[in-house]
């Protein structure tokens, strides 16, 4: 399949979601996800090379790299061939894009893992997702002859639907709806000691059931209750750091919300808009069921559609500004890169992102472990939460530029223990590194 | 398997601390021996590959606002050059003091941006940019007098500014042996370039050594202080004494290089206020009872 039967002159606008991604791309702002796969068999690396160049056919819109153009930034075609890499030991860097022969997604392999690092102006967490389960189900069909064919993953043999292109923020943008209005600044982790580009991870794996039944109780979805733990977490954190309760700032939470389930889209390209919940801890104490509830009707009020539709007025419009139009690029690059932080990173205190209960045909979840996802940090928001759900496990993979202090995933995580929850750590820190602050 | 007994989560077999506290775990030696061959290969397998040293980041890179900054300074930079350069060259004027002003300005902004809260690297880099213009300057305008005292300037700055800070602080006396020695040659450099008799033997030498000393001494007397810490407030006036002994002799001395005579000028008040220092200094030096005296309304102990 050629992506140029689908797209005009091999030109591909990036979508409205991912304008802000290539300008701002720095060494702590590296816009990267995640997803990976870990498997109960050693992976052979020649079949997976070739799974790989099959998928891509599959899935032309993948087949594209970044240019810089005189107003925007696009997307051509890329016929480079692709490479896999070994796998790193810190995850979510910056995508070398001449490594990758101009490919916005980089594939990692260790013995029992296959990995997808994507830039985001590429893809969303679902399209990354719906990539990685038909490479993982075709390189199983080649090395073992199962038939791993996932419910909502299109089939190799299938025809390229048109519709895997679309960016369908532009068909929903309606000029006449009023703009979300923006939001106050949040509380920022700070660290006196220089950050580390080497992301490091620190991973809980939480029974999925245990988890849920918790969450029922308090009367909320596993992303709301984690939401709020985290928000918890955060909040006591300032607490300590900031003594006086008037200086506290707003502790906010960034949730990204799949469109798809709202809009029924379905685009391989981003089709995400974020909803920042929160508390004001300066107006006084809470608990965790009060943080639940308010994060509970806060993501209810946003993520319903009107509220979408008026966020998505506010981030086509600014595209759609004559003033932003015809300004040169070289001009956009430096505003963008002084200005996101102001209108986006600012606004919350962290970021979590939750890909849903992975499902995948019995057949191949006999081969697969373990699924993971992990999100890039930035340099505002040094802690980054991302949550994946597979078999009867829900992992819960924190990634930070701060390289000695895990205060945060460590109240975090004993705050679900304390609850009653089995939480298993694994990370990828140096042994000493960590609680040297807190001794 | 492991648990970590502050936050109770549960951790990898081979982990000897807890990732989230820093607390040692603590286990029998054959504990992690336990379980089937298969099942221990799949649970002790590490999340990623050993961490290294370097895993082929990129380390210098630059953070998002800075590079945004960079850009927009470069960007206005080159517009700035380009007006300026076409508005100039025609004309006939002389282009190269103004270009190569837009040129260090640009450099001295990259710097800041280049090095975010390093003093030392900043000042250095200003420091050498404004040597390397002030040189160029030079050149161009064929007056190599003033520029090489302002050189000199620049790098006596960086000796006494600067240096301190790239060295321990185990090392600060050597600093200090290399920065008077600088400050002397610089002086005899002024005195050097500038017309008229010579001041720097008769009148600079002498109160330069007179400071050493007086500061040896008040080394000297820190070290062999008797009533605990060396006082703030016996420092300070020892600093006081040692400045109006050191202004009240350079004036004496100039006084006698200009009329040879030896005559005191308007330094009188100042050997005044030295020497009623001195006597104070050395009266609550020498007597626990006059240094009682005057701290009894603070300290009684």
């Amino acid at each position: 399949m050629k992506i140029s039967s689908y797209v005009p002159e091999g030109f591909i606008p990036l979508d409205n979601s991912a304008i802000i991604y290539p300008p701002t791309e720095a060494r702590f702002n590296a816009n990267t996800f995640r997803v990976s796969m870990d498997l109960d068999v050693p992976v052979d690396t020649v079949l997976l090379s070739q799974a790989l160049d099959e998928v891509l056919d599959r899935l032309p819109y993948f087949k594209v790299a970044l240019h810089e153009g005189f107003f925007w930034y696009y997307l051509t075609p890329c016929d480079a061939p692709v490479r896999v890499f070994p796998e790193s030991s810190y995850p979510c860097g910056r995508l070398d894009r001449k490594g990758t022969g101009g490919y916005l997604f980089k594939v990692f392999c260790s013995e029992r893992r296959i990995a997808i690092e994507f830039f985001h102006a590429l893809t969303d967490g679902t399209g990354g997702m719906v990539f990685l389960k038909m490479l993982v189900g075709r390189y199983l069909q080649l090395a073992f002859g199962t038939d791993a064919q996932c419910p909502d993953v299109p089939r190799l043999s299938d025809a390229v639907e048109p519709d895997e292109f679309s960016d369908p923020f532009q068909g929903l943008y309606d000029p006449e709806v009023s703009s979300t209005p923006n939001e106050k600044s949040a509380f920022h982790l700070s660290s006196d000691k220089p950050l580390t580009d080497a992301v490091r991870v620190i991973s809980g794996t939480i029974s999925a059931c245990e988890l849920k039944k918790l969450a029922k109780a308090a009367g909320a979805t596993v992303t709301e209750y984690l939401a709020a733990v985290l928000i918890d977490a955060i909040r006591r954190l300032q607490a300590d750091r900031v003594p006086r309760r008037r200086f506290r700032k707003t502790v906010g939470l960034s949730i990204p919300v799949n469109l798809r389930n709202v809009f029924g889209a379905r685009t391989m390209r981003n089709f995400t808009l974020f909803a920042t919940v929160g508390i004001e801890p300066s107006h006084g104490e809470y608990s965790l069921d009060e943080i639940v509830s308010i994060v509970h009707h806060q993501l209810k009020l946003k993520v319903e559609r009107r509220a979408l539709i008026s966020q998505m007025k506010r981030n086509v419009g600014g595209e759609r500004s004559r003033f932003l139009r015809f300004v040169p690029n070289i001009v956009k690059r430096p505003l963008f890169k002084l200005l996101s932080d102001s209108l986006g990173d600012d606004l919350y205190s962290s970021v979590l992102s939750n890909l849903g209960m992975i499902d995948i045909p019995q057949s191949m979840a006999a081969f697969v472990r373990r699924c993971d996802f992990f999100l890039s940090p930035s340099k505002l928001n040094k802690i980054s939460c991302a949550v994946i759900g597979f078999k009867d496990d829900i992992m819960v993979n924190f990634t930070s530029f701060l390289a000695d202090d895990a205060e945060v995933e460590r109240l975090f995580f004993t705050d679900l223990v304390r609850r009653g929850l089995h939480v298993k750590i694994q990370t990828n820190r140096t042994v000493g590194t960590v609680g040297k602050e807190r001794a | 398997m492991p648990y970590c007994v502050q936050c109770g989560v549960e951790l990898p077999p081979d982990a000897s601390v807890c990732p989230l506290c820093g607390t040692s775990v603590l286990l029998p030696p054959d504990s992690h021996s336990t379980g089937t061959e298969g099942s221990r290969a799949a649970e002790s397998e590490p999340m990623f590959p050993v961490p290294v040293a370097s895993d082929g980041r990129n380390r210098w890179g630059l953070d998002k606002k800075r590079k945004g900054a960079l850009e927009l300074l470069f960007g206005l930079s080159f517009v700035a050059l380009a007006v300026l350069g076409f508005s100039l060259v025609p004309s006939g004027a002389d282009w190269f003091v103004p270009m190569s002003s837009v040129v260090a300005g640009t450099l001295y902004g990259a710097v800041l941006l280049a090095f975010p809260f390093s003093y030392r690297w900043i000042a250095t880099g200003w420091i050498s940019i404004s040597f390397l213009f002030i040189g160029m300057l030079g050149v161009h305008l064929g007056g190599y007098g003033w520029t090489i005292l302002t050189c000199s300037a620049l790098a006596l700055g960086w000796i006494l500014l600067v240096l301190p800070y790239f060295l321990p602080v185990r090392k600060r006396p050597l600093v200090l042996t290399i920065q008077f020695p600088t400050i002397l040659a610089f002086l005899s450099l002024v005195d050097y370039r500038s017309s008229g008799s010579s001041w720097f033997l008769p009148v600079a030498l002498p109160v330069a050594c007179l400071i050493v000393l007086s500061f040896s001494v008040l080394a000297l007397r820190i070290r062999i202080f008797r009533y605990g810490d060396f006082p703030m407030a016996d420092f300070i006036l020892s600093f006081g004494c040692i400045a109006c002994l050191a202004v009240g002799t350079g004036e004496v001395l100039a006084v006698r290089h200009a009329t040879g005579v030896w005559a005191f000028g308007w330094s009188g008040p100042l050997w005044i206020a030295a020497s009623a220092l001195a006597v104070f200094l050395g009266a609550v030096g020498l007597s626990r009872r006059v240094r009682r005296y005057f701290t009894s309304q603070t300290r009684h102990s």
